[in-house]
């Protein structure tokens, strides 16, 4: 049946589209970077959304007799999360040399 | 929490998430769009609280809200940008709505929030754990056991991104910060030296100018201001940042090691440990820092090393790559033992690595002012 929790997945489309926007018509590099990174948190909500299980706890073992929410999002969504960190460092270091390429050669 | 509470408050933040977004997106000026950035994070990272994923959770914390919000201030604080042009029609907003209907269409084959699209696979993982492993938190098991040929993968991800910033970033052949550490080393007469304090020797301006120019040297005193040495700090910031330092590496550490039993690992850890240096280098922008650029590569390639050494280690053993059971005879201590060498290397990586990271922008920041 429909519950409210189904609002989270209409926000992660709503962010995907919102980041996809910000990437593709940002003026400058470090707004295309940030609407990169809002676009990757989007994806990353939208995957432990689906993970989560009515009833069920973090899974963390604590006796068979529970219902745990599915940890494989989780584990993929952590390790997303500190490689898109390190994507952004990235790409704010290129924007820093493309400035400083203009800089010099106007 | 109840499943009908945590969805409603799912609810509700996804809608302020929502409008943070489009305050993002609207906003103006890059300072607001990074603090927004960092609200959202804060957000997201509710919700992931309310999703029964607090492993994510901490890290979205750490590395989301924090971090690169620090980077990105450090960024833009030596970024000078053209303001954004305003868009006259709305006619570019056609293939975004197009492609959210397409999209929204789609998730009608999705299961229904709450029922679990983990099938079988995390039933397996849920059922295999305890017995295979003997390791009470299921992400850590999947995240150094099962999968932990890419959790390799992703801390090398974290080596080359720290190598490529020292690379684009004036890494190693920084000129300014050597000459004026030479001249002040060889020409610091006590004339020079206006206070000695225990956190670090302030030198006089003035001083400073006429020591330069007693040395030859051809950097001029707004050059050396400009690398971080005049005699300023702000004393809350500071005060704070000395009383809560040993907590945060008490955290760090605990977090590190106990990475099995609950929500943890070596990812949140290095990111909290980096916060520390962060700390330290937001709090004290007037001391003379010494380089840590070479300590912090090797200290990287170290924690990257024995994460791959422990895999050589067991193949050494007689086993295939990354095989814990190869490395004890009891099968639940040799997995414990695996995971906590590889969760120390991931740790170590992912701290030196997010260290480096903000020195680097940090002294670019400097370096552009």
């Amino acid at each position: 049946m429909i519950n409210i929790g189904h609002i989270i997945y209409l926000v992660a489309v709503f962010v995907f589209l919102g980041g996809l926007y910000m990437t593709l018509s940002g003026k400058s590099y470090i707004r295309k970077i940030i609407g990169l990174g809002i676009f990757q948190n989007s994806i990353l909500i939208f995957y432990i959304a689906i993970g989560k299980v009515r009833g069920g706890i973090m899974p963390i073992d604590i006796g068979p007799e529970h219902s745990y929410s599915s940890p494989v999002p989780h584990v993929l969504m952590l390790t997303a999360i500190v490689v898109g960190f390190a994507t952004l460092c990235v790409g704010l270091a290129l924007a820093i040399k493309i400035e400083r390429g203009k800089n010099a050669g106007s | 929490m109840s499943f009908e509470l945590s969805s409603l408050l799912l609810g509700l933040f996804g809608f302020g998430l929502c409008f943070v977004t489009i305050s993002i997106i609207r906003s103006k000026s890059l300072f607001t769009s990074i603090i927004l950035l960092s609200a959202s994070s804060l957000m997201i990272m509710l919700c992931y609280l309310l999703m029964d994923a607090p492993d994510v959770a901490m890290t979205e914390a750490a590395i989301g809200v924090c971090l690169s919000t620090s980077v990105l201030l450090k960024f833009a604080k030596g970024y000078r940008h053209a303001e954004e042009a305003e868009q006259n029609s709305k006619l570019h907003l056609i293939p975004y709505f197009i492609l959210g209907s397409i999209m929204i269409y789609a998730g009608f084959d999705l299961a229904l929030y709450g029922e679990g699209a983990g099938s079988y696979i995390s039933d397996y993982f849920l059922r295999h754990t305890g017995n295979e492993i003997g390791v009470p938190s299921f992400v850590a098991a999947i995240l150094a056991s099962y999968r932990g040929y890419d959790t390799l993968g992703e801390t090398t991800v974290i080596f080359t991104a720290a190598m490529a910033l020292s690379i684009l970033l004036r890494g190693f052949s920084s000129k300014l910060s050597s000459q004026t550490s030479e001249s002040i080393s060889s020409n610091a007469d006590l004339g020079s030296i206006s206070a000695f304090r225990p956190e670090g020797v302030i030198i006089n301006k003035d001083a400073l100018a006429s020591a330069l120019s007693n040395s030859g040297s051809q950097i001029s005193v707004r050059e050396a201001h400009r690398s971080g040495m005049t005699p300023k700090g702000n004393i809350v910031a500071e005060v704070m940042v000395k009383f809560i330092a040993p907590f945060i590496l008490f955290l760090a550490v605990y977090i590190q090691i106990c990475g099995e039993i609950s929500p943890g690992g070596g990812f949140q850890a290095g990111a909290i440990f980096a916060s520390i240096a962060i700390g330290f280098y937001l709090a004290f922008p007037h001391k003379v820092l010494v380089n840590p650029v070479r300590v912090l590569t090797i200290a990287t390639s170290v924690g990257l090393l024995i994460y791959a050494s422990t895999g050589l280690l067991t193949v050494f053993l007689g086993s295939w790559y990354l095989d814990y059971y190869a490395l004890a005879p009891d099968p639940h201590f040799a997995q414990k033992i695996g995971i906590f060498a590889i969760e120390l290397g991931v740790g170590i990586t992912v701290a030196a690595g997010m260290m480096l990271i903000y020195f680097l922008f940090d002294r670019e920041a400097k370096g552009l002012q």
